[in-house]
């Protein structure tokens, strides 16, 4: 049917003439035009007649010959701008590093990373950045992995995040969490180490001061004051730590000595220069106002039963044992055991335990009673607790029984009282 | 007003009045507020002369009040349980304690006899105390009744005893009489009739009973109308000034501690329940020349700066006559001792991270759960049961700032700060509770062996009264050894047991004491809920447009 065009028409070259090769070096003729790159809607307003796959597939080859690059676009995220590759300045473009990556996307991903430096970034991060599926993400962030290019680093604040960063980056603080962390975890230990170790410092200085001047209570305490500088020097110098601690570490050891309530704390302008500057932080131990407070000076105060106790039921003053006063025993009474059933009584409701002896066991699945059927029982006792396994019957079952509130608390065994158990049903 | 509270006061009541009627007046007029007489009686299934009565003497100790119904201007008289006036019985041995420290067994008498009776005319309080002194064997020489009269005469200089008068047209409501400095109190003096009985009575072996020179007409002693009772605001003033001095003591050194008590001495001439009258540097320094203290002037100098950086900074200059005036801030003193208290609550209740995790949120206002773990250097897991913990006791509060407009909890953030006001309420009632705790296991124990209490009892009385008829050693021997060694032996355990309870029960006072001090005191109220979120928002534009 081309054939009968008129020759005034403008040929235009068919799907079938299409020439690949020329639509790539015309690509490239566009990219040297543009050296900061040319996005896909410059693409498609250049060559409108190029389907998508053709454009695509011409794309892929320049950037599989390393002809162009592959960009993000900052100006409109989530675009891609494709740049000529400068053959002269490799070593310039940032982007050369990444010589062996094959794949342009995990170059991108690899940009994206080593932007984030010290800090790392997570993987969602990166997907919001880059827009891949998290499947090939994945798969991408693996096979950088496996070249030893990129590394994750667990977060010390979350558990479950991982950061990814350059292999030779050491990471920041702020993940790992600093002096206090090793391996994750938080040396609680030796954070009490050295805080005992200040206190004592501290309190060790004061005595030396108050023998020093016994008259003068001023110079007292003017003297039994130290420098959080002198105070990280000692406590290098003891050798407690493997690492050198700094003065930044040492006032938050400081600090939470002042929550303690043990040492309290002065800021100075200082007449010697030192690395802080002008400012100087000094300590100084301190004694309480009080010894105790005569609250918890009874046992009611720290007892750890306290709400619970009252005038009537299980936990009374009374009730108390006299000689010494445990804190098992409580534990013991704070388990279920007899709370449990003081809590039935209150509502007045007994537990009854029955057992069922194999005897009684009719067939595997059923139990026979005496004149009454289980049914029934079940029936009157409306509150009740089955074994968790049917097929074990020499579990025992619990039937809360609804009594006045004289009654206390009785265990049944089936086979003797079932005459009781009818009593009361009736 | 916690069900403790009130437990408490009611245990109280029925210490002090045995009888089961007036327990049962008051607890019906604080369950139903104030009644006039006939409802009470209509209500209650006692005689009317027994409600009287009980009434008569509660009223008499102000622990019930009457007034006036205004409302109805019917006349009638309405009768107020005072519930605050019940709970001062607490402090009744720390009061006779104070007297007898400062005022030697003269003024422990006064006032054992006052707290005891409620209020009393000054001949009757001479005449009892005397004849106690005398019944207790002290010498008549020393403990006259002069002396007695000097005691008293000090005793409300220092106004720790107030002056009631009786209004002669509401003859029944009494009224206290404040008596401010310039209206020196006047002692009423005895007439002398009324002076020769008391000096011929005295004159008398004091076995004899004095009923026996009773003078068939009435005495007149010349003070018919003037009643006198106890200051107890006053007293609470001097324990609370102790505790300053001691924790100065604790805090400083026992210089120090002298120092605050001469500056808290000299302001006692005008009493302010918030903070004191100016003291100068150099009337310091004078009364503790006098007082006998070394000191000199530089010295002072020292220690009272050093002061005045300590306890909550209470100590503070004023001005500069008299090369430095300074005055004592009550308010601050008791917030840092109470301060004190909840800290060290807290350290022996939940453990020393917990104490750690309260000041840290106290310094720095609020704080979430995630930054409280991060600062304070303590598991995470740990200091999350610690925070958990202290808010289920009340010390810290909780406060929700979302970010959306619904309270979504992934999405809000959660805030926790510290109470002082909270704090101390739910430690005060754990006081008072721990105090139930107490007199119950007391009345417990001595139920429990109370044959052992009562032959005990008969056994001393046995031996009192062979020692006083000058029975020979072997009779009190053989009375002695009623009791097995045994016995003896649980009686000594008991004792213990029973001393232990009293001490429990005397320290608890303290922390009690300046607890509600600092309530009474501090102007702060239970902080408003923060509102955040469109609502608040919207109103917050409502009172704009309601305000234009």
């Amino acid at each position: 049917m081309s054939n009968t065009h008129p020759k005034s028409e403008f040929i235009v070259p068919s799907a079938s003439t299409f020439d690949p090769i020329n639509l790539e070096s015309e690509i490239l003729q566009l990219c040297l035009q543009f050296p900061n790159g040319v996005s896909n809607k410059i693409l498609e307003n250049s060559f409108p007649n190029i389907t998508l796959e053709q454009r695509v597939n011409a794309i892929n080859r320049l950037l599989a010959l390393h002809k162009i690059d592959l960009l993000t676009s900052s100006t409109e995220p989530g675009t891609y701008i494709y740049r000529i590759r400068d053959q002269i300045n490799k070593s310039n473009s940032s982007i050369s590093i990444g010589n062996e990556i094959t794949d342009p996307m995990e170059r991108t991903v690899y940009q994206i990373v080593e932007e984030s430096g010290n800090l790392g970034i997570w993987m969602r991060d990166i997907r919001f950045k880059v827009k891949l599926s998290p499947t090939i993400l994945n798969k991408i962030l693996k096979s950088l992995e496996s070249k030893k290019l990129i590394k994750a680093v667990k977060s010390v604040h979350a558990n479950k995040k991982k950061v990814y960063m350059l292999y030779e980056l050491t990471p920041d603080p702020s993940i790992t969490g600093g002096t206090w962390y090793s391996d994750q975890e938080f040396e609680a230990e030796f954070v009490r180490i050295l805080n005992e170790q200040c206190a004592r410092l501290l309190d060790e200085r004061r005595e030396e001061s108050i023998e020093k001047f016994p008259n003068d209570p001023f110079l007292q305490r003017t003297s039994s004051f130290m420098s959080s500088s002198e105070l990280v020097s000692i406590i290098n110098q003891m050798g407690i730590s493997t690492v050198t601690l700094t003065v930044q570490d040492i006032e938050s050891i400081l600090y939470t000595l002042i929550c303690d309530g043990k040492i309290e704390k002065m800021i100075v302008a200082s007449t010697t220069m030192n690395a802080n500057g002008t400012k100087q932080n000094l300590y100084k131990s301190i004694k309480s106002m009080i010894d105790s407070a005569p609250i918890v000076r009874n046992p009611c105060g720290i007892c750890p039963i306290f709400n619970d106790c009252h005038d009537e039921g299980l936990i009374t003053p009374k009730t108390l044992k006299s000689n010494d006063y445990h804190k098992q025993q409580a534990c013991r009474l704070i388990n279920n055991q007899f709370t449990k059933r003081d809590h039935l009584k209150s509502k007045n409701i007994v537990e009854v335990i029955i057992e069922r002896p194999p005897e009684l066991v009719h067939d595997g699945k059923t139990v026979t009673f005496r004149k009454e059927d289980y049914h029934i029982i079940i029936a009157n006792f409306p509150y009740h607790r089955r074994s968790k396994s049917e097929s074990d019957k020499n579990k025992i079952n619990r039937f809360y029984l609804i009594v006045n509130s004289k009654v206390d608390s009785f265990s049944l065994n089936l086979r003797q009282q079932i005459p009781i158990v009818q009593q009361l049903i009736k | 007003m916690t069900t403790h509270h009130i437990r408490l006061a009611f245990d109280l009541m029925g210490d002090l009045f045995p009888d089961e009627t007036s327990k049962e007046v008051a607890s019906y007029l604080n369950r139903k507020g104030p009644l006039p007489f006939a409802l009470l009686v209509r209500d209650l299934n006692i005689p009317a002369v027994n409600i009287a009565r009980s009434l008569a003497t509660l009223a008499i100790h102000d622990i019930i009040e009457c007034h006036e119904d205004a409302r109805t201007n019917s006349k009638r008289i309405l009768y107020a349980f005072n519930l605050k006036r019940t709970l001062y019985i607490l402090h009744y041995s720390k009061c006779i304690h104070c007297a007898r420290q400062l005022y030697g067994f003269d003024g422990e008498l006064i006032i054992e006899e006052l707290l005891l009776n409620g209020k009393q005319r000054m001949s009757t309080l001479l005449v009892t105390v005397y004849e106690r002194l005398i019944k207790a064997g002290k010498d008549p020489q020393i403990h006259s009744l002069q002396s007695i009269k000097e005691s008293f005469k000090l005793l409300v200089s220092a106004q720790f005893l107030q002056r009631i008068t009786i209004n002669e047209t509401k003859s029944n409501i009494s009224t206290v009489v404040e008596e401010s400095l310039t209206n020196l109190v006047q002692i009423p003096e005895i007439t002398q009739e009324g002076w020769k009985y008391l000096l011929s009575s005295q004159q008398d072996e004091s076995n004899e009973p004095s009923t026996k020179k009773f003078k068939s007409t009435k005495l007149i002693f010349g003070d018919e109308k003037i009643f006198w009772k106890v200051n107890f605001q006053r007293f609470f003033a001097y324990l609370r000034d102790q505790e300053l001095i001691q924790a100065f003591t604790n805090r400083i050194d026992q210089n120090a501690g002298e120092i605050v008590r001469t500056i808290l001495r000299l302001t006692e001439v005008k009493p302010s329940p918030e903070r004191t009258i100016p003291i100068s540097f150099i009337e310091i320094a004078k009364t503790m020349a006098t007082a006998g203290l070394q000191m000199n002037e530089d010295l002072l100098q020292k220690y009272i700066n050093l002061i005045m950086d300590d306890v909550n900074n209470c100590v503070v200059k004023v001005g500069d006559q008299g090369r430095g005036t300074y005055i004592v801030d009550f308010q601050k003193a008791l917030s840092g001792l109470t301060k004190a208290h909840i800290q060290s609550f807290l350290r022996e209740r939940f453990g020393s991270n917990a104490l750690r995790i309260y000041n840290m949120l106290e310094e720095r206002g609020c704080l979430s759960q995630k930054q409280i773990e991060d600062m304070a250097m303590i598991n995470a897991k740990e200091a999350q049961q610690y925070v958990y913990s202290m808010f289920i006791d009340g010390m810290l509060t909780l406060e929700e700032l979302s970010k959306a407009n619904d309270f979504n909890p992934t999405r809000t953030f959660y805030f926790f700060r510290v109470n002082l006001y909270n704090g101390v309420l739910s430690l005060l009632d754990h006081s008072y509770k721990t105090m139930s705790n107490l007199m119950q296991r007391h009345q417990f124990e001595r139920e429990r062996h109370r044959k052992l209490i009562d032959k005990r009892d008969k056994v001393d009385a046995i031996i009192h009264s062979l020692r006083e008829q000058n029975g020979e050693e072997e009779q009190i021997k053989e009375v002695e050894d009623i009791l097995s060694p045994m016995e003896k032996e649980q009686i000594q355990k008991l004792d213990a047991a029973f001393r232990k309870i009293d001490l429990a029960q005397l320290q608890l006072t303290e922390t009690i004491l300046l607890l509600e001090m600092y309530l009474s005191i501090s102007n702060s109220t239970a902080p408003v809920q923060k509102k955040t979120g469109s609502k608040a928002v919207a109103e917050k534009l409502l009172e704009t447009t309601v305000q234009r």
